[in-house]
């Protein structure tokens, strides 16, 4: 089955920033976390999916359809939660979903009004004066409405509070379990992406350093911390973004094992590493 | 396009029922001159456009639109729907205004006023369509702010060049009978509308003025949809 979204050898150009050949693809029935620090590329991505901005080179494809030419049908099966939710201020959301409903061939009346109910989101209120939970809330619940296909969530969890929060990431979880819709998530919360994530797609500077499943990637990164005085150079070479301190040193590794013998009987361990880690150590090497 | 007129209208509808009380507001300040109540009524409709886009800007609300599944083009060419809306209902509110002062004009002996008429209707669709066909396509390839300071600078310019809203130019005073004595609203669109009809005729003037009109809103249509295609958010 084709993916749901791919992503070919995908650039483009901005003064002081290029996003450079980037490729990755999601399956049907999975969540992609999109990681990358500030400034990495991350909302171009997201922006280029809803044709925001378009691509420079390479492809990309929604539901095997190019967003640029096939734009509305594109669209259509998509469902967008942006890290600000943005309507219209003077208007109750019950209004925003009024003008929203007639766009979607799938929209679900009855869905949308279950979802507002479930989130407590006050639909007689203006969208104005909602606190930015309660605005993610109804973005959410107007992107979950009308059965898309694709969901694409721009860090929609940093104004949520943590019982949202777990019960959003569940929800997620339920939405791709039918095999039929994917999520793209993303987000500079990693402990959301540990547990919901099936696939994770780690962006830098415009580059991708990795895509792969969730397993892949905590089967292949570690961290090791030890004294600094066992840090010689062949083990320094195997090691990315290592931290000095005056008492411990720590790096990244994908080469576990090969790590382990060098330091066979020193003080030093080699622990999994926390997608936190991932970030942090990655983006020091770079 | 329909959803995204319905659209302008819901969340801009605050702003598009504020032609009829700045429509009379500006009528009850300046309806002892015809001219003066002209352009106030393409002013208060231009205000009313300009602030539907205003609404998007403020509330940051374009990529809320991009995302819904529709086209660039479809934005753009809706929003000319929202447009002929407006000058509709601004025509309405002026003519009823307008109607209302002739009416009480005649019963205090005077001649009806000159600007209450057929081809001063037809003129303010021109020069409406006009002011939205610079406008639009300047806001939708440079956005709310560069956009309305590149319309205004167009406009200006505009009028300096042709005396749009200037006095009338002799030669088509002259012309025209001189019917900027008259009454007739100084400005080359309404003496040259107030010209055509005095020659052709209300019926066929106004089928003349409003295929000119609309033709003029198509062409914009294209160059706002072309313009509004490369832009990114």
């Amino acid at each position: 089955m084709n993916p749901i979204l791919e992503l070919r050898g995908v650039t483009k150009h901005y003064p002081g920033f290029s996003l450079r050949e980037v490729s990755f693809s999601l399956p049907r029935g999975h969540v992609c976390g999109l990681i990358g620090p500030n400034g990495a590329g991350k909302t171009t991505i997201v922006k280029m999916i809803l044709g925001l901005v378009r691509p420079e080179g390479g492809a990309l494809r929604v539901c095997g359809d190019d967003p640029v030419t096939a734009e509305r049908a594109v669209k259509d099966r998509i469902g967008f939660v942006h890290e600000v939710p943005a309507y219209y201020d003077h208007l109750r959301v019950g209004a925003i979903a009024s003008i929203v409903r007639p766009f979607y061939s799938r929209w679900d009346q009855p869905l949308f009004e279950a979802l507002v109910r479930e989130f407590e989101v006050p639909t007689g209120k203006w969208f104005g004066s909602l606190s930015r939970g309660t605005r993610t809330k109804a973005a959410l619940a107007l992107a979950l409405a009308h059965h898309a296909d694709l969901l694409v969530l721009d860090e929609p969890t940093a104004g949520l509070d943590p019982v949202f929060r777990r019960s959003l990431l569940e929800r997620l979880a339920a939405y791709v379990a039918d095999g039929q819709a994917s999520v793209l998530f993303s987000t500079h919360i990693t402990s959301d992406l540990e547990r919901t994530a099936d696939y994770l797609t780690f962006i830098r500077d415009g580059r991708l350093v990795f895509s792969a499943t969730r397993e892949e990637v905590f089967d292949r990164w570690f961290v090791v911390r030890g004294d600094p005085r066992v840090l010689d150079d062949s083990i320094r070479q195997s090691l990315a973004g290592v931290e000095v301190g005056p008492h411990a040193f720590t790096g990244l590794t994908s080469d576990a094992a090969g790590v382990r013998r060098q330091l066979a009987g020193r003080e030093a361990v080699v622990e999994a590493a926390t997608l936190e880690d991932i970030m942090y150590y990655a983006g020091r090497s770079c | 396009m329909l959803n995204l007129f319905l659209k302008d209208v819901r969340a801009g509808g605050i702003f598009l029922w504020a032609v009829v009380p700045l429509n009379i507001v500006a009528a009850l300040q300046v309806s002892r001159s015809g001219g003066a109540f002209f352009w106030a009524n393409v002013a208060c409709a231009a205000l009313i456009l300009v602030a539907v886009s205003m609404l998007e800007w403020r509330n940051d609300a374009e990529p809320f639109v991009h995302s819904l599944p529709v086209t660039r083009a479809m934005v753009a060419r809706a929003r000319y729907v929202t447009a002929a809306a407006i000058g509709l209902l601004s025509l309405l509110v002026g003519a009823t205004v307008g109607t209302a002062r002739g009416l009480g004009l005649a019963a205090q002996g005077m001649p009806w006023p000159r600007w209450v008429s057929g081809d001063m209707a037809l003129a303010f669709l021109l020069t409406f369509a006009v002011v939205a066909a610079i406008y639009l396509p300047c806001h939708f390839r440079w956005g709310f702010g560069k956009g309305n300071v590149a319309a205004a600078l167009v406009l200006a310019a505009g009028i300096v060049v042709t005396g749009l809203a200037g006095p009338a130019v002799t030669g088509v005073q002259a012309a025209a009978g001189g019917a900027a004595q008259r009454g007739v609203p100084p400005g080359r669109i309404p003496q040259g509308v107030a010209l055509l009809v005095e020659h052709v005729g209300l019926v066929a003037g106004g089928i003349i003025v409003v295929a000119l009109a609309a033709g003029l809103l198509a062409v914009s249509a294209q160059v706002a949809a072309r313009a509004y295609e490369r832009r990114e958010f």
